[in-house]
């Protein structure tokens, strides 16, 4: 037996074995990079209608609705608002909730469909959402944990100045990582403390 | 060499994955830099909105917190060099502000799913064509500059990145 050869291929073998590892390594890093995106992209696309939503909450024509708040709990909220600004004047009633509905197009157990209705027409929003936290505050830079105690009673609705927003957002599917053996799902963040306009009187 | 070459060509082969793996983990690592860096600063950004928004809920200046606008605009404004809380203990806290100007010089470490963001604000007078350099004179215009940093966000020298970003608000828009 040739030793030369014999190191040499066993030298090869852990060669060819690094290559593989290494292009493993490169693949998951651009599968969760390119998931990564994905899912910022659709965090925009809710974030920027939740956004557009909050400001117009007690928004009409020509007065500041009141009541406001038709419900204020951690992981729904219902207001009125004129959100279509149409010009009769007429108000909609604009829901947003988590829901325990399960998305049956994920392979993530831990997402769940965010619903946003307006006048009873529900638009299901199956993007990954694993968290949608509401908390609310009835004064303006309140200290986080100085929330009000939820759901918050309809009494105190109209106390609500500033309505913080967590989401996050998983990808539907799971990366592998075959060097350290454990797989995940992708996350993305988007916390905020919206300040509408129309709650400050 | 019968028996070695082969040795050396396999680590001739060496050297060169070498150079082709330390790459490839260069590129593995700059893509876990960036997607970092995105996410912080998406929440950067919504940092700096939450404190605008919360700012533009305030009255425009100390003296128009009152039922009726001051007599003369812009002259009973707060002087440009007293600027901020009212140095009373009411207005230490940002939830005890009551007017835009509080959040000068107002700085605070806010804690989020990301981490910790260090946050300080500045507000002064600007005046019309440029609406950038600090006027020392009243006017009915002052801009809030909101700088955020955190330790996560670095410059390539290890420095920590400042994010800036500022607001204009108008006497007359409110």
């Amino acid at each position: 037996m040739n030793i030369g050869i014999v190191t040499s291929y066993l030298v090869a073998g852990i060669i060819l074995l690094s290559i593989i590892m290494m292009n493993v390594s490169l693949s998951n890093s651009s599968t969760e990079l390119t998931l990564t995106n994905m899912k910022r992209q659709h965090m925009s696309g809710i974030t920027q209608t939740i956004t557009s939503d909050f400001n117009k909450m007690g928004y009409n024509l020509t007065e500041l609705l009141d009541p406001i708040f038709l419900a204020a709990d951690s992981n729904r909220i219902s207001f009125r608002s004129n959100i279509d600004n149409s010009s009769d004047g007429s108000v909609e009633t604009v829901t947003w909730t988590l829901t325990t509905t399960e998305d049956s197009n994920s392979e993530n157990p831990n997402d769940y469909i965010l619903t946003r209705s307006v006048d009873g027409n529900t638009m299901e929003i199956k993007q990954g959402v694993t968290r949608f936290s509401l908390r609310y505050y009835d004064t303006y830079g309140a200290p986080l944990n100085n929330n009000m105690a939820m759901p918050v009673s309809s009494s105190d609705f109209d106390q609500i100045r500033q309505i913080k927003v967590l989401i996050e957002l998983q990808s539907k599917e799971m990366i592998n990582t075959n060097t350290s053996g454990s797989s995940y799902y992708v996350k993305t963040f988007w916390e905020k403390r919206l300040s509408p306009p129309n709650l400050d009187n | 060499m019968i028996g070695y070459s082969e040795v050396l060509q396999t680590l001739g082969a060496m050297v060169i994955f070498s150079f082709i793996l330390l790459n490839a983990n260069r590129l593995v690592q700059r893509n876990t830099v960036f997607q970092v860096d995105a996410e912080l600063e998406q929440e950067v950004v919504a940092l700096a909105q939450d404190i605008i928004e919360e700012s533009r809920t305030k009255e425009f200046d100390a003296n128009s917190t009152g039922d009726l606008p001051p007599v003369n605009i812009p002259g009973d404004f707060t002087d440009p060099n007293g600027l901020g809380p009212a140095g009373t203990t009411s207005e230490d806290e940002r939830h005890e502000f009551n007017d835009f100007d509080d959040f000068h010089k107002w700085s605070d470490t806010i804690t989020t799913k990301q981490g910790d963001f260090d946050v300080s604000c500045e507000v002064y007078y600007v005046d019309e064509p440029d609406f950038s350099t600090k006027e020392n004179y009243r006017t009915t215009y002052k801009k809030i500059e909101i700088t955020i940093t955190s330790s996560y966000l670095t410059t390539n020298d290890g420095q920590r990145q400042s994010y800036v970003f500022d607001y204009i608000r108008n006497y007359y828009a409110d």
